[in-house]
């Protein structure tokens, strides 16, 4: 048995050409699935991930309540607007919550998001015997306006350190030095630890601030920097949203209720709609998945057509090898091999295709969007990818490997 | 005997054409140790006897016994196992695997036969390349070595399992004569060290004197030929 993998694999080295390519397209046909689907979990766990540090319920204004979630938790696109900042103040009267953390989302630092918020977000944990989400790594808190508190990765990539200071640029966009708010500079007197979550990427700072900035601006006619200031909490009496934290399954469902009636705001869950986004994941997953069978089921004709081919050009090597003893099993069996050890090489080259593809488009992702795309080994995908490509490949080999069992030994050992 | 052959007959038929008796062969039987010349024209059947005799072309009729065992009455698998055990076949074109080396070559009948223990094969195989005087040439492949060469190694890998039979089918015919003299010397040499009986199908007349029994094939039959002796004084 040993000798027919030796047997096998010389024969493969025998066509390198058509060899490196047939492994090339099953490496792309396993890879293609297996990056999207690795990535179709990084997302979810990414996602899952990034709305841990926060309370179950968010209130913002009326609209779309994935957008709302989405502009909030993940800081993906933009508000559907603000709500008046007596939402915020009659919340935290109220006693079926527990905590209450304003959102007064400003403009930007290099792109990075200016968050008005107040001390209460230190509270935020995703359980109760968790650690707090936001941990200051090094400096303090913001107590006074104007003073920031950096997410790990706005520090990171900025290269701001503690006593420095910075000018938000106007918007959400990354801002030229020419759309600076110029009339108040930030200083950093605060790095969060990382959270795995968009938050790392984002400046903290007093809600006030965020209002100061733009209560300035009042008296002048607007401009165009103005009204790119989308999603932007430019009203001195609005914020965009508040994260509550009820103080219990009832409680929150009872406040859920309430902001359904009303007409000022709406509360969301973001289990919920995020579920709705994971439905919308899934079926492009399927979709791609079921591309990626497809292509995978060409990699098996190729493999077919390759055999194929290549027991038509050795019918004189199979003859040699019979006419020294080789019997037609040993002969069907190399064959078999052959295209098996072809697959398997194609199938842990894909490995390397799949995750490395998932690998670089998952840092791309992350980049942009700033939502961790946590990309992992998936055991329960395994079976699939190996016993799929396999059975492909012994399937595709069956006819070749039959053909190569009935070369008649005398007409090919003695053409004439 | 080594080997017999019973009313042995092979008839090609081909769709459209009348069928061709090329072999016809009554009782014919060969003793242990002996050298063999089979001579005869092209087209007389030598390579189908041949390729019978290697129980690799099922006769029409007869049965070729090796030894006691009658060859053809074996399976299949069986058979191919005996062919790699007993018989070593040196083909007219080498028929040299081109994707293996010359030390690759020897092994794969040692392999098939699977009498030597798997780690001595390789061993083996050396020694019987240095015994044909390729010693420096074990890991060439076939494409780099020269035809003299390449026969040399048809030679090493056909001795392999050391057979009790050897079938050479026109060893020489690509070579000059020195050259095929070397590669005759060699080839009868091994077979007397192991008593091998061995069955030369040659054109080239001058061979005719290294051999014990000479044969000629006309027509697929069997016609005799005179003994060596007389044919020496029918020369003087």
């Amino acid at each position: 048995m040993r000798y027919d993998f030796f047997l096998a694999w010389r024969g493969l080295r025998a066509r390198p050409v058509q060899t490196l390519i047939t492994i090339l397209i099953i490496g792309l046909a396993v890879g293609l699935p297996l990056a999207v689907l690795s990535l179709g979990d990084g997302a979810r766990q990414g996602i899952i991930r990034a709305s841990d540090p926060f309370g179950v319920l968010v209130v913002g204004a009326k609209g779309s309540g994935q957008q709302l979630v989405l502009s909030t938790i993940l800081l993906q696109g933009n508000p559907v607007g603000n709500i008046p900042f007596t939402v915020y103040t009659d919340l935290q009267a109220d006693p079926r919550a527990a905590l209450t953390v304003p959102i007064a989302l400003g403009d930007n630092i290099g792109g990075a998001r200016i968050i008005g918020t107040s001390v209460d977000l230190l509270e935020l944990r995703p359980t109760v015997n968790d650690p707090p989400t936001f941990r200051i790594a090094a400096g303090r808190f913001f107590t006074s306006d104007f003073e920031a508190v950096l997410g790990s990765s706005v520090a990171r990539t900025l290269g701001l350190q503690l006593g420095d200071t910075f000018y938000a640029a106007h918007g959400t966009g990354r801002g030229l030095a020419t759309d600076l708010h110029d009339e108040a500079a930030y200083s950093v007197v605060g790095i969060f630890e990382n959270t795995t979550s968009p938050f790392d990427n984002a400046v903290f700072t007093s809600v006030a601030s965020v209002w100061e900035v733009h209560e300035e601006e009042e008296g002048a006619p607007p401009s165009l920097l103005d009204s790119l200031e989308i999603g932007a909490a430019a009203e001195t009496d609005q914020i965009t949203a508040i994260l509550v934290k009820p103080i219990g399954f009832i409680e929150a469902n009872q406040l859920w209720q309430t902001f359904a009636t009303g007409t000022v705001a709406q509360a969301a869950f973001p289990g919920q709609e995020l579920g709705a986004l994971f439905d919308l994941l899934g079926q492009g997953e399927r979709i791609l998945t079921a591309v990626g069978i497809l292509v995978m089921v060409i990699a098996g004709l190729t493999v077919f057509l390759s055999m194929y081919s290549a027991i038509a050009a050795r019918q004189q090597t199979i003859a040699i090898m019979r006419g020294l003893g080789g019997n037609r099993i040993t002969i069907f069996r190399v064959v078999i091999i052959e295209s098996l050890l072809v697959m398997l090489i194609g199938t842990l080259f894909g490995r390397a295709v799949g995750y490395g593809a998932a690998f670089i488009v998952a840092a791309a992702l992350s980049q942009q969007s700033a939502i961790p795309i946590p990309l992992r080994f998936l055991p329960s995908l395994e079976p699939l990818l190996w016993l799929l490509p396999l059975s492909l490949g012994l399937f595709a080999s069956l006819i070749p490997a039959y053909q190569a069992y009935r070369v008649d030994v005398v007409e090919h050992l003695f053409p004439s | 005997m080594i080997l017999r052959l019973e009313n042995l007959t092979h008839t090609y038929k081909t769709a459209g054409l009348e069928a061709r008796t090329v072999l016809d062969i009554g009782m014919w039987s060969l003793g242990e140790g002996i050298q063999l010349l089979v001579r005869g024209v092209s087209g007389s059947g030598k390579t189908t006897l041949f390729n019978i005799i290697a129980g690799l072309l099922r006769p029409t009729t007869g049965e070729v016994y090796l030894g006691e065992q009658a060859l053809y009455r074996l399976p299949e698998a069986v058979r191919d196992r005996a062919r790699a055990q007993k018989i070593g076949y040196i083909f007219q074109t080498h028929h040299l695997l081109p994707a293996f080396t010359a030390l690759e070559n020897v092994i794969m009948p040692l392999q098939f036969a699977g009498t030597l223990p798997a780690s001595h094969r390789a061993e083996w195989a050396k020694q019987l390349l240095v015994q044909v005087g390729l010693g420096d040439y074990l890991h060439h492949r076939p494409s780099q070595l020269s035809t003299g060469q390449r026969l040399r190694v048809a030679v090493a890998r056909g001795l392999a399992n050391q057979p009790s039979l050897i079938l050479a089918d026109e060893p020489t015919a690509a070579l000059d004569p020195d050259n095929g003299a070397v590669i005759m010397d060699l080839l009868q040499t091994a077979c007397r060290q192991t008593n091998a009986t061995l069955i030369v199908a040659s054109h080239d007349p001058a061979l005719a004197d290294r051999f014990d029994q000479q044969i000629n094939l006309h027509a697929g039959k069997i016609t005799a030929m005179p003994p060596i002796g007389e044919r020496k004084l029918h020369a003087l």
